[in-house]
């Protein structure tokens, strides 16, 4: 993924880039004053960075000068509140690749980064062409184990990345099946950094979260004034992604008339802006992710069995965390790492009832669950190692009542919330009561669509926003 | 957070600080028009409408801080 370093003193502009370019598909990191931008700079290596001109401690043309001095392989672009065009053309003489005026428009930009990002890979190319063409595998390698992935050490997860090699370096579009929180992003991610497009950018697309009307625009982009509201051209997301990897999340929930047109872009590999006559040639390896059998929604009639076949040219199942053996404690320890870097805290190991509870538990929200359970109790641990009174009750008291039933013994009366000190407290507490039953409600209909948040927010008649907050109150994201 | 009437290294007039300094706060309302844009699951015409009109109203501030610079 291509890494982008921020550095501006306006706060908000910093963190409201960061998530927006984010959301893109790059690494962003950011730094508030000239000084802190030379440190991460100095601590990885980036292919872009965006820096404004007015900065507390220098200013662009400095920084400019130290970055093209220091780290010649970085594309700089300059933003500024100031259109001053000496300025601009004595910093793009200087080396920067652009000179941006606010305000910023984030269209405009994105399209600004990925020039630059393509110009500074072609100078790149250049300047490597003598390099040994391993380079590729030895980055990808480098990906599965810096941290950002971890695959296990399972039978299934060897599985995975055996898969993984074989079709990285093809082109071929792949479906990868699981639930939902079974990284099959990362798998996405993986293949693309492993495949010889792992120069180019990597686009994530979350078709669950897409209404019919926007949908069009986001895949294809729209001109300027070609609707209503169209108040300055769109790139879409195929356009942006030309040359590298389309990830498209949950293509199960897609209606069926842009299904129609996604398999016209896909087999034509041309896109054309709504609004547009132009045809726009497209170069994109796909990979789209689903938690629903696709073959059952074809016999419903809910999926196009073409746009199925297109993208069906290999497939990757993904399994659930509860069938991965070991590797739910590899993964404990990796996020425990991650957790206390974050925290800055020093939790080091998990106490044995601890790893008992973790190895028998279901996950039914796989990694994604594990994850913020060992989140969470890393911030509930004063010592050094994590104990049962750390982890959520859910899963406490989903091991008791599994206990109860490996001893054959009824399950134990007290309802899933119930704690020891809630016991004491009045049984007839309306709030717990409505909380309760919306706990039931909520975890229930999602097991009825396999964890599928969009459906399950259709079938509850609440936004999907509102499902994610209430999944987030009750510990169940 | 930036501090307003900052100097700027070349020395500019206050005039141009306090375009710079509201430009700022122009970018920061348009990245988060797209923020919305993007959390916003299903927005009702009502809000697209009025997320289109914050947009337009930046881009118009914009156009008058330039023609007061001609």
């Amino acid at each position: 993924m291509k890494k982008i370093l921020i550095i501006d003193d306006e706060v908000n502009v910093a963190l409201l880039l960061s998530k927006f370019l984010t959301r893109n598909g790059f690494d962003v990191q950011t730094a508030s004053n000239g000084t802190a931008g030379m440190e991460c700079l100095k601590n990885g290596e980036y292919s872009l960075v965006l820096c404004d001109f007015r900065l507390e401690d220098t200013d662009g043309r400095e920084m400019l000068k130290n970055i093209k001095m220091h780290y010649p392989k970085t594309g700089v672009i300059i933003i500024t509140g100031y259109s001053d065009i000496k300025m601009a053309v004595e910093l793009i003489k200087m080396g920067a690749y652009d000179y941006i005026t606010k305000p910023l428009y984030p269209d405009e930009i994105l399209n600004t980064i990925n020039k630059a990002i393509e110009t500074q890979y072609a100078l790149l190319q250049d300047m490597q062409d003598s390099e040994p063409i391993t380079s590729i595998k030895r980055e990808s390698k480098k990906n599965t184990q810096n941290g950002e992935f971890v695959f296990g050490t399972s039978r299934a997860s060897k599985e995975i990345l055996r898969q993984i090699d074989l079709v990285a370096p093809t082109n071929y579009s792949v479906i990868i099946i699981g639930d939902s929180g079974t990284g099959k992003e990362a798998v996405a991610k993986s293949i693309h950094l492993s495949s010889p497009r792992h120069n180019q950018p990597f686009v994530a697309m979350d078709c669950g979260s897409l209404t019919k009307e926007l949908a069009a625009s986001e895949f294809f982009g729209h001109e300027k004034g070609s609707f209503t509201g169209a108040l300055y051209t769109k790139i879409g997301h195929f356009e942006m992604a030309n040359g590298g990897t389309l990830f498209l999340d949950e293509v199960g929930n897609l209606s069926y008339d842009i299904q129609a047109a996604l398999l016209r872009t896909v087999q034509e590999r041309k896109v054309k802006r709504i609004g547009s006559t132009k045809e726009i040639d497209l170069d994109v390896r796909l990979i789209v992710a689903t938690n629903e059998n696709l073959q059952e929604s074809i016999q419903k009639g809910r999926f196009r069995e073409d746009l199925y076949h297109r993208f069906n040219e290999f497939s990757i199942y993904m399994p659930p965390l509860r069938d991965r053996g070991n590797d739910i404690m590899l993964l404990a320890d990796h996020f425990l790492v991650i957790a206390n870097q974050e925290l800055s805290r020093n939790v080091t190991t998990f106490s044995p009832e601890v790893v008992e509870c973790f190895m028998n538990y279901r996950w039914p929200g796989n990694i994604r669950e594990l994850k913020n359970i060992v989140r969470r109790a890393t911030l509930l641990t004063e010592g050094n190692e994590i104990m049962m009174k750390a982890l959520p009750l859910e899963i406490s008291n989903r091991m008791m009542s599994f206990d109860f039933n490996l001893n054959g013994n009824s399950p134990p009366s007290v309802p899933l919330m119930e704690t020891p000190e809630a016991k004491e407290q009045p049984r007839h507490d309306l709030k717990n009561a409505a909380l309760e039953a919306e706990y039931e409600t909520i975890l229930r209909v999602l097991k009825e669509v396999n964890f599928n948040k969009t459906k399950a927010a259709e079938i509850l008649k609440i936004d999907r926003k509102t499902l994610y907050n209430k999944m987030k109150a009750i510990n169940l994201k | 957070m930036e501090e307003p009437l900052k100097d700027k290294p070349t020395g500019p007039d206050e005039l141009t600080i306090l375009r710079h300094d509201i430009r700022n706060q122009l970018s920061n309302i348009q990245l988060v028009v797209e923020e919305l844009r993007y959390e916003i699951v299903e927005p009702s015409a009502d809000v697209i409408v009025y997320l289109d009109m914050i947009a337009s109203c930046c881009i118009n501030i914009n156009v008058l801080l330039k023609s007061k610079e001609q």
